[in-house]
């Protein structure tokens, strides 16, 4: 039987507060929808407490994401310093949230056009700052990961090679086929480390690189030279990786291919990673008919 | 017939005879090269026995170990131990609060639309939502990590 290979029910989403005080946004909104259908008199009031628990929740939020970058490890120089620019956006995002929550609680009174025009303004100021800073910063988290999925995926091919090996010096009766589908599971996760290295191309290209040059005020041409060996490597194979190594050469041109996404790229990695697992699991079967 | 007399005059003679100097010195030096051949345990014929018992398990082991039709494997093909390899990859977790922080978000804008309108009543998108949740619906709120998720699901 062949065993399917499915996400963890119990995913580690350890962020006990940030989950809480979204469930406070949850109760805060119920509490304002009910107050407006019974066209209570504290629907000003709840408005007023949802904007603070909305607060109290990206608080959370940016205090969550801002661990999980400082706890990326072997970043290079260039690497450091868009890390850098990152920590000090989402500092800026925790500065606004403070002047924010000091509004609503220190003023005497708010009316209700001016406790909308604070939640307009919030939502625009997140759509316009929060997001595609938070984008940026999981972006290169899900690299990492992949990147960390990859290399477990390795080790275990090279045990799983091992194993082959004895198999075949003990003469046994079909190993060919063991090492037909180790083959195939290799190919899979070379696939998978070149898709996720695109990513990180990607990543390089689209924000590293443009931190370096605003930071540095470098020429646009001078750029490409910040590109490390590991990320500049020949790219092959997958359809999605075809159409992302053509938008260089195109960028100039009036063709208009969508680049694949970064968190495309790093998904279509971690389909080929789940397939090569999906062959282990199946050679594991085939390792047992062959043994009894 | 010999007297004592006699006796006791061969006897004195005899007293004096020496070997010839020549076979003394062969001898000696003969007598001194020898060396003994006991050994400590294995001159001891019931250990000889149990050192060549032991000396042939040994090669019979290694030759069963080197011929063996069924060699020792890591656990690399246990297929549930390969199961939890793969779903304890931290990218699964990743993919994850991917999902959970698009979620998130769709709910801070429902809340903050909520707060700006005062038009629109029971048509709070992050309730509906939720009483959608509760009726499991799909709660689908970014095509592209949904379409991540679908494929790492079999």
């Amino acid at each position: 039987m062949i065993l399917a290979i499915a996400l963890p029910t119990g995913a580690a989403l350890a962020e006990t507060k940030l989950e809480s005080t979204l469930e406070g946004v949850k109760g805060q909104v119920e509490n304002l929808v009910t107050a407006k259908d019974e066209k209570s008199v504290s629907e000003l009031a709840l408005r007023i407490e949802t904007f603070k628990k909305i607060i109290e929740f990206s608080v959370s939020e940016t205090k969550d994401l801002k661990i999980k970058l400082l706890g990326l490890e072997d970043l290079n120089e260039e690497e450091s310093a868009w890390r850098k620019t990152m920590i000090e956006e989402l500092n800026n995002a925790l500065t606004y949230y403070e002047s924010e929550k000091s509004t609503v609680e220190d003023a005497a009174e708010i009316s209700l056009d001016e406790i909308k025009t604070l939640a307009t303004d919030f939502k625009n100021w997140r759509d316009t700052t929060y997001l595609p800073v938070a984008e940026k910063v999981n972006e290169l988290l899900l690299i990492r990961q992949e990147e960390n999925a990859i290399e477990i995926a390795e080790r275990r091919w090279q045990k799983i090679d091992e194993d082959i090996k004895k198999l075949e010096k003990a003469k046994i009766k079909g190993v060919g086929e063991l090492r037909e589908l180790l083959k195939n599971a290799d190919g899979l996760i070379g696939e998978g480390r070149e898709l996720n290295r695109e990513a990180g191309n990607a990543f390089w290209k689209d924000y590293i690189l443009v931190t370096a040059t605003t930071t540095t005020s470098a020429p646009a041409s001078t750029t490409i030279t910040f590109l490390p060996e590991r990320l500049n490597a020949t790219t092959t194979t997958a359809s999605s990786t075809e159409s992302a190594t053509s938008t260089d050469e195109s960028a100039s041109s009036t063709l208009s291919i969508q680049p694949p996404s970064i968190k495309g790229l790093v998904g279509d990695s971690l389909v080929r990673i789940k397939d090569a697992y999906q062959i282990f699991i199946e050679m594991s079967n085939l390792v047992r008919k062959l043994l009894n | 017939m010999i007297t004592n007399e006699e006796i006791k005059k061969n006897l004195g003679e005899l007293k004096t005879i020496e070997p010839d100097p020549g076979f003394k010195r062969t001898s000696r030096s003969l007598i001194l090269s020898y060396k003994s051949e006991k050994k400590i345990f294995f001159g001891m014929p019931f250990l000889k026995v149990a050192g060549a018992f032991a000396v042939l398990m040994l090669v019979i082991t290694a030759v069963a170990f080197e011929f063996s039709p069924t060699p020792v494997l890591s656990s690399s093909f246990n297929s549930g131990s390969l199961q939890k390899e793969f779903e304890n990859l931290s990218i699964n977790t990743g993919i994850e609060e991917a999902k959970y922080r698009e979620s998130a978000n769709q709910t801070i804008v429902s809340a903050l639309n909520e707060i700006e309108n005062t038009n629109v009543k029971h048509m709070n998108n992050s309730l509906l939502r939720d009483e959608a949740d509760g009726i499991n619906l799909d709660d689908s709120t970014n095509p592209e990590i949904d379409a991540l998720l679908e494929t790492v699901i079999f």
